[in-house]
């Protein structure tokens, strides 16, 4: 019942979140999961609600369930499986989401999630996340 | 001189060589054009030097489309509509006249080329500044412009008058001194009378609202009564013509056009913007402003196939932009009106569902917090469509002339040009670092529900719209009547397509020029 609800307040966590860069400064409170902080440390840096930007990960891979894998995601996002890879793994994060994210806003590849405009690359980076999370 | 009409004995009938009817921004320039020649130009005018709420009823009308009421957006007085226009001037451009494949109907039989030297005329006359468009024209707004791709996007300039030319009131002192004119104030014209073939007309016959009734006779005739008003007198005018006159082809009253107003979304700035952004403030110049928006290139519109549209910063938000708070703006605009918004249950649930950027956003307002974003609101060409129209109804005015319908709505191309505009923006903003777009989503669902969130210009085009083949279009490139050898359009009607742009100097543009072609081709 309340479905409509929580999505709803996720989108605008989200939101609330968007000013890029400015949330990178947000400590990232480590887990046993080196990847998954990383990448929630990228996802920090793009929006500063993790778990709402996660639900909208979320709304996405219901738009494109075919995309549901970690694996095949994180393929497409870094070229490689995520795994226990500290440094090495957040410079190549940073590497490929900037390449992504200029080459999805130069070539028109943005996907609506909660009616924002983001680039491919970021809603995977978030579905991503979901993934790892749930 | 100007005289009033409910001063002449009825029965009368006035002589002169060039009658204009209407008495807008399209007439006043061609009798502006025309004064001080040896021709004499009689003006009629419905209204008077005031408004009028008689005489303003005579413009009452069924809108099947929503959005406004037919006497609410046209004025019936000296200076016509100009008396309520906001003075946003801007030319149609090149691509505007072409005919476009993915546009049904779209094509100019002229070139924009050819009406350059009367949007310059043009201009003097609408009141901004000097006839400047292009973005190198003003160094100051090129310096802070976005570096856009042209293949999607380009800026695109307004000029808007502070204090805008109100026609009846700027050219009066020279609509009274020229010794060649007269304006005849309270005089509607009612009926256009042609003789047995209907390719002449021979007079107009005119009323006022006491009964008293006259006749002009001229050499030349020329309709300068709106988009509306226009085809409802041709139409009307059906005494030898059963379809109305210019109607052998029914394409009189059809291709309405309007130009759709979209709170299309917002922008969230991730950026910390020059406090002078021209984007956002205008470029100030003393009595204009120079008012940039961001639409698809020429490119841009052919690749993805959609119709012309320039988008502007509208409001600054304290908070991320939301329907709800869209909807709240609308619902206080109409309050202080005294009346409900159209779709007030959608602006309402819209409210209920996003109380919390609408809480936000009020707090953000009393606290003075710093702005972090814009609402966007797209101003948008529509797609001609022969299903949308004027008509006669039965129900007849106070001078007995039929009453008209307009059957309309917007078509999916029209939310398809606004969908991918803001997606566009979305690109560039975003590559550019400038800020992340929200659109607002009735833009992306296939239904008609998009309409609600629509507000309109009042510019009523395409009625009468001009083609060289007399199956298409009502009036042909020298903007007469096909089929009849002295009537004449000057209009908005005769727009085959209308741009996004604001439509009153293309329509001064297309007056000046007929006036040129009157006193060149037709009188001498």
């Amino acid at each position: 019942m309340n479905a409509p609800f929580v999505a709803h307040r996720s989108r605008r966590g989200f939101l609330a979140g968007m000013i890029g860069l400015l949330a990178s400064c947000i400590p990232v409170a480590r887990s046993r999961d080196p990847g998954l902080d990383s990448l929630q440390a990228w996802l920090r840096r793009l929006a500063a609600d993790v778990p709402g930007a996660a639900s909208l990960g979320s709304r996405y891979l219901e738009q494109r369930p075919a995309e549901a894998s970690v694996a095949w995601l994180a393929r497409e996002l870094f070229g490689t499986e995520i795994g226990d890879r500290g440094r090495e793994l957040d410079r190549l994060i940073a590497y490929q989401i900037g390449i992504g994210r200029e080459s999805d806003y130069r070539n028109g590849n943005l996907v609506v999630l909660g009616g924002w405009l983001v680039t491919q690359t970021e809603a995977r980076l978030m579905a991503l996340v979901s993934l790892r999370t749930s | 001189m100007i005289v009033d009409f409910r001063e002449a004995a009825s029965g009368a009938t006035f002589e002169a060589d060039v009658c204009v009817i209407g008495a807008g921004a399209a007439g006043i320039a061609i009798a502006r054009e025309l004064k001080d020649s040896r021709h004499s130009v009689l003006v009629l005018e419905s209204g008077g030097l005031e408004p009028d709420d008689e005489v303003q009823a005579l413009h009452r009308g069924t809108n099947t489309g929503g959005g406004f009421g037919l006497d609410e957006t046209r004025v019936r007085m000296l200076g016509g509509t100009t008396a309520i226009w906001d003075g946003w001037c801007a030319p149609l451009h090149e691509i505007d006249f072409t005919a476009r494949d993915w546009v049904p109907y779209s094509g100019w039989p002229i070139t924009r080329q050819e009406l350059m030297p009367f949007y310059e005329r043009a201009q003097r006359l609408c009141g901004p500044g000097p006839y400047a468009y292009e973005l190198s024209d003003w160094p100051d707004l090129a310096k802070t412009a976005l570096a856009l791709d042209p293949e999607k996007l380009e800026t695109k300039l307004w000029q808007v008058s502070v204090s805008p030319a109100r026609f009846g009131e700027a050219y009066t002192d020279e609509l009274r001194s020229a010794s060649n004119l007269t304006v005849l104030l309270h005089a509607t014209a009612t009926e256009i009378v042609t003789g047995e073939n209907a390719a002449h007309v021979a007079g107009v016959r005119i009323l006022d609202l006491d009964g008293r009734a006259a006749t002009v006779r001229a050499r030349v005739y020329i309709l300068a009564c709106g988009g509306i008003e226009t085809p409802r007198l041709m139409l009307a005018s059906n005494r030898i013509a059963a379809t109305g006159l210019g109607n052998d082809h029914d394409r009189v009253g059809r291709f309405f056009m309007e130009h759709p107003h979209a709170d299309s979304g917002g922008v969230f700035v991730t950026t910390e913007l020059d406090p002078a952004w021209h984007y956002v403030h205008r470029l100030k110049k003393g009595r204009y402003e120079v008012a940039p928006g961001l639409g698809p290139s020429a490119h841009a519109q052919q690749r993805l196939r959609i119709l012309n549209s320039s988008v502007v910063f509208r409001r600054p938000l304290q908070s991320e932009p939301s329907e709800g708070w869209d909807s709240l703006v609308k619902f206080a605009r109409a309050m202080r009106n005294n009346s409900w918004p159209d779709s007030a249950g959608t602006h309402i649930y819209n409210i209920l569902r996003d109380v919390d950027d609408v809480v936000r956003e009020g707090y953000g307002r009393v606290t003075d917090a710093p702005v972090r974003a814009y609402t966007l609101v797209a101003h948008s060409e529509v797609a001609p469509n022969p299903a949308n129209r004027i008509s006669l109804v039965e129900e007849r005015d106070a001078l007995g002339m039929n009453r008209v319908r307009l059957r309309w709505t917007a078509g999916m191309l029209d939310r398809v040009t606004v969908q991918k505009t803001m997606t566009l923006l979305a690109e560039e903003l975003g590559r550019l670092q400038i800020g992340r777009v929200r659109i607002n989503e009735l833009l992306l669902e296939d239904s008609q529900k998009w309409i609600e969130n629509l507000d309109w210009f009042g510019h009523h085009l395409g009625t009468t719209r001009m083609s060289a083949d007399p199956r298409r279009g009502v009036v042909d490139p020298d903007c007469r009547v096909h089929g009849i050898d002295n009537l004449y359009v000057a209009s908005g009607s005769v727009f085959p397509t209308g741009g996004y742009a604001d439509p009153t100097l293309t329509i001064v543009a297309l007056a000046v020029r007929l006036a040129d072609h009157v006193r060149s081709s037709v009188l001498a």
